[in-house]
């Protein structure tokens, strides 16, 4: 790791004014930025611990949606995503990294790092999350912008993120098995405005749905609702691990698989 | 150069650290707790694993600035004050859990939080819980069932998945 | 009634309490007074000449003690390799240099450029970015057969070639070989490769140089299977350091596989440098670090023949393996797809010709040494490969086809210069058919169909020579240093026994075997028994421990002379 300060600020405009500062940035849990600083892939010039933070913390319920802080960890997250009957959450939290990782982890820094093999990036867009920051409220489908980008601006911090609670979810990952990140994982939601299918570790330009299935299980939550249905492989990451067409075939596996579970 | 401050093992420890320091070199150099140990740069292996605040974590994945005003217990603080082995180190022992002994540490670490959350796991609720523990020596069936001893349950025969 | 006591007993092991309290002592665990830090420059390419290296920016650096280069090595020694082979044609093997520090090129990924020494290890790694390499890339060669074609980029410009060797074995055999499969009823071929892997010890490599300038001793403390090999090595071959002023120290561990039998150049430089600037120098291997330093294990491609008779006998056996040797000569590489690898290809088999032909190729990668069974795990896995196609084609029970060649008769010396003194293959074929329940196989596989799984059945046989000695053999086979073992007993004033061996732990709990059967000969408490090892200083001759030999070995020594102690040391 390259020199830097370390702050832990307590309050949340304390942490928003330390970030005004050149070369700051925020550090979550760490468990993808401290990696990366150890291979000296980033250089900080002061990090800016929000750990400390009592006010991003926790997970509660407010009537039909879960509110998650945006440094509640994976484990917390994993604990009370059951409690609440959200089985799609649950399964996805308590699957990421391993115990000692989700209890650093926190679901803030993973949507602000916008990991194209991140997991929760297709349950916020499949539950139409909202991401609450310290200066506004922005909705999923518009944060995800590509590849490690998202609608957040310098130094903004996710405070909270307000999921509705779908009638009926589940996330089913295809672990890469060394990383364990997602080959592909989709989330599936049973939700007010329809059925919803959200896709990672796949899309060139990260997180996506996939509109096809939606309008086949929108007409009708089954399995054999999406069984005929394939998707494309044009626009899908070809790595070492696979194919865009491996992922494709995949994709298809996985949905059906999350709505079998789900039902 | 910043102090940090924290509860190691029951006792108040400080010291000096730079920014990038993370708790594992604290606690190896700062302290000379050298039982936590370091095994890859990817938080992947988890021979560093210590409780803070109760909680397993990667001591290598968190900086010594974090654990500011924190408790943290390491390989060191597990065993009676009298050097009684805990029921889950008696247990490595008992079904020779370890060879080289060099995830050993964080194994137990991983282990006895384990328990503290769930004290009569499964078989699959072991493994899949040691996850993210590597060992290369004993492909880790004794591991399991050493770890299913300590919770009190009977070990044999115990299966790969 | 289970003994509790001496040999056979289920003794629990005594190193446990300290690895399982945090208090084992790894070498990374050792830090010395006054101690620097060294993190090495290592190259990103995979063959290049260096132009130009300007260290000027980082010695400025704040922290930064010394930086050090190739040329701080000219005129010490190369690293050494302890195994010569002799190729077809009764020449030597082509053997090139192995420096410190790279000198003129580099010829691997990972291959060390520069040592920046420092006060802290993060000064020392800032301070290696800010050194300016001039590096021209040259075309590397990665594959083998590639890099023995004419006009293929050459690894070390000095050596004629990029064939190390051409060993054929056993020679005399080979036109006979040739005519039996030319004649054969039915000869099977393969073709396979036995990938490269990362032996991957979890305890990473850690070297710590030490000199006294009052005695003129050098220490070096290293995470190795052997520290006595690492001070002929380094003594001898590198440093000039005469045994008696070089200490090599491994204390605990943690995990070797092979991969920590061997010299490498980081533990010469934190000796080297720690006498240069009179403190001690540490380096500890990042994980990422080790996947470009350490030696790799396997890389073979083989192509082997196997013919036979029209009643399915075995009649003859050919196999052509390029065996990679990465960019140097790691210390015992040559000998592993040669004398580890040859001598087993007979496997359990009454095959009565056998020709084992190896091309050791250099190429620029990672050097390749003994890991996990060295040689013979890949004779094996060729042999019952080509067995199980063999069957296949000829639509025969794989098992039969085995039992059916199966040698029967004791003593049996094999085409491959080794002779088997007893085995009973048909009882042991049995027993394994019983316990697999081969009979039951077609119903779990029906089963497992009908839950949408596939079940599939492998078996393979398998012998091994373990514990390679006597030093007048292997000597005569191409090794640099006797394979002999040591141990020492000495009965303390205060009572009790020291016994101080020359084998070595990565895991394996010596500490408690060996007490074991010394307090069995030697009728006392096996708590009235400390075993000591990893210090060069306390035992005085030692080979270290790999191949499955501190059994072997040591144990074969230790009784005789318990036994004469005991003579001498009871009272009358």
């Amino acid at each position: 790791m390259y020199a830097f300060e370390i702050e832990r600020p307590t309050e949340l405009s304390a942490a928003v004014a330390a970030l005004k500062d050149e070369g700051a940035q925020a550090l979550g849990g760490g468990q993808t930025l401290i990696p990366s600083l150890k291979q000296r892939l980033a250089m900080p010039e002061k990090l800016v611990s929000l750990s400390a933070i009592d006010e991003i913390k926790g997970v509660t319920r407010e009537g039909d949606a879960l509110v998650v802080g945006g440094g509640a960890t994976h484990g917390e997250i994993a604990a009370a995503a059951e409690e609440a009957g959200f089985r799609g959450l649950a399964m996805m939290a308590r699957q990421i990294g391993d115990p000692a990782v989700r209890n650093r982890g926190t679901m803030g820094g993973s949507l602000a790092n916008n990991d194209p093999s991140a997991c929760y990036p297709s349950m916020a867009l499949a539950t139409g999350a909202t991401i609450v920051t310290d200066r506004r409220e922005i909705a999923a489908a518009d944060f995800f912008q590509g590849l490690f980008a998202t609608a957040l601006e310098e130094g903004e911090i996710i405070v909270r993120i307000r999921i509705p609670v779908p009638a009926a979810s589940s996330y089913q990952k295809f672990a890469q098995p060394a990383s364990r990140f997602p080959l592909v994982g989709v989330f599936v939601a049973r939700t007010g405005e329809g059925a919803r299918v959200a896709v990672t570790g796949a899309g060139e330009d990260g997180v996506f749905r996939w509109s096809e299935a939606e309008e086949a299980l929108s007409a009708g939550w089954s399995a054999e609702a999406v069984a005929g249905l394939s998707h494309p492989s044009e626009g899908l990451i070809s790595d070492l691990h696979g194919t865009p067409a491996y992922r494709a075939h995949l994709i298809g596996v996985m949905t059906r698989r999350g709505v079998a579970d789900a039902a | 150069m910043p102090q940090v401050s924290m509860k190691v093992n029951g006792t108040e420890r400080s010291g000096e650290i730079e920014g990038r320091t993370l708790l594992v070199e604290f606690l190896r150099e700062g302290l000379k707790l050298t039982g936590t140990h370091v095994g890859c740069d990817t938080s992947q292996c988890g021979a560093c694993v210590v409780h803070v605040n109760g909680k397993a974590v990667k001591a290598c994945t968190m900086f010594a600035a974090e654990a500011e005003g924190a408790e943290v217990t390491t390989i060191e603080g597990i065993a009676g004050k009298d050097g009684t082995l805990s029921a889950v180190q008696q247990a490595f022992r008992d079904y020779h859990g370890l060879q080289c002994g060099f995830c050993t540490p964080g194994m137990v670490m991983s282990a006895t939080a384990l328990l503290e959350e769930n004290p009569k796991p499964t078989e699959s609720e072991v493994r899949h819980y040691l996850e993210g523990n590597l060992c290369r020596c004993t492909g880790y069936q004794n591991i399991v069932k050493a770890v299913m001893a300590a919770s009190g349950q009977e070990v044999a025969p115990v299966a790969a998945e | 009634m289970p003994k509790d006591h001496g040999i056979g007993a289920s003794s629990k092991r005594r190193e446990d309490v300290r690895f399982l309290t945090g208090q084992g002592q790894y070498t990374d665990d050792i830090n010395l007074a006054g101690q620097a830090h060294v993190h090495f420059l290592r190259s990103d390419v995979a063959h290049g000449r260096i132009r130009g290296i300007d260290t000027a920016a980082a010695e400025a650096m704040p922290g930064v003690v010394r930086i050090f280069t190739g040329k701080d090595f000219e005129g010490i020694g190369s690293i050494p390799c302890g195994w010569q082979i002799t190729d077809r044609q009764g020449n030597p093997m082509q053997e090139p240099a192995h420096p410190v520090l790279a000198q003129g090129k580099v010829r691997h990924v990972g291959d060390p450029i520069c040592a920046v020494v420092a006060e802290s290890r993060a000064q020392a790694r800032d301070a290696a970015e800010a050194i300016e390499l001039d590096i021209e890339a040259l075309p590397a060669v990665i594959d083998m057969k590639a890099a023995l074609q004419e006009g293929a980029p050459k690894v070390h410009d000095d050596l004629k070639d990029n064939l190390c060797y051409d060993w054929g074995f056993v020679e005399d055999n080979r036109e006979a070989v040739d005519k039996a499969i030319r004649e054969a009823a039915h000869v099977t071929t393969l073709e396979l490769v036995n990938n490269r892997l990362v032996a991957n010890p979890m305890e990473p490599r850690v070297a710590v140089g030490d000199y006294a300038s009052h005695s003129g001793e050098s220490t070096l403390y290293t995470t190795s299977q052997n520290p006595h090999v690492i001070r002929l090595l380094m003594g001898a071959f590198v440093l000039g350091i005469p045994e008696h002023k070089l200490r090599v120290v491994a204390p605990d561990v943690g995990g070797g596989f092979g991969t920590k039998i061997f010299h490498y150049a980081e533990e010469a430089f934190c000796t080297f440098a720690a006498k240069e600037l009179r403190r001690p120098v540490k380096w500890t291997s990042t994980r990422s670090e080790a996947f470009m330093s350490d030696a790799h294990g396997r890389d073979h491609v083989t192509k082997i023949e196997l013919a036979l008779d029209a009643e399915n006998n075995f009649t003859a056996l050919r196999t052509e393996t390029h065996a990679n040797m990465g960019a140097y000569l790691s210390t015992f590489a040559p000998s592993v797809p040669t004398w580890l690898h040859g001598t087993l290809m007979a496997g359990n088999y009454r095959t009565p010709l056998i020709y084992v032909n190896v091309k050791a190729v250099f190429t620029n990668t990672v050097p390749v040494d003994a890991y996990r069974g060295a040689g013979r795990p890949e004779a094996t896995y060729q042999l019952e490969r080509v067995i199980d196609k063999a069957a296949r084609e000829l639509g025969v029970d794989p098992m039969e086809l085995r039992r059916q060649n199966f040698i029967t008769e004791f003593p049996y010396a094999t085409p491959v210069a080794v002779e088997y003194d007893t085995g009973d293959y048909n009882a042991t074929l049995d027993r394994l058919k019983e316990l697999a329940d081969v009979a039951g196989f077609e119903a779990r596989r029906v089963a497992s169909k009908a839950k949408g799984r596939l079940r599939g059945f492998g078996m393979n046989c398998y012998i091994e020579a373990c514990g390679i000695a006597p030093s007048n053999l292997v000597g005569q086979l191409g090794a640099r240093a006797g394979l002999y073992e040591s141990a020492t007993v000495r009965v303390n004033a205060t009572g009790g026994l020291v016994v101080m061996t020359g084998s070595h732990s990565h895991g394996q709990g010596h500490e408690t075997t060996f007490a074991q059967v010394i307090a069995e000969m030697i009728g006392i408490g096996e708590d009235q028994v400390e075993i000591v090892h990893g210090d060069t200083a306390r035992t005085p001759m030692g080979m270290g421990t790999y191949g499955s030999r501190s059994e072997a070995r040591p144990w074969s020594v230790r009784p005789r002379r318990s036994s004469t102690r005991r003579g001498r040391s009871r009272p009358t």
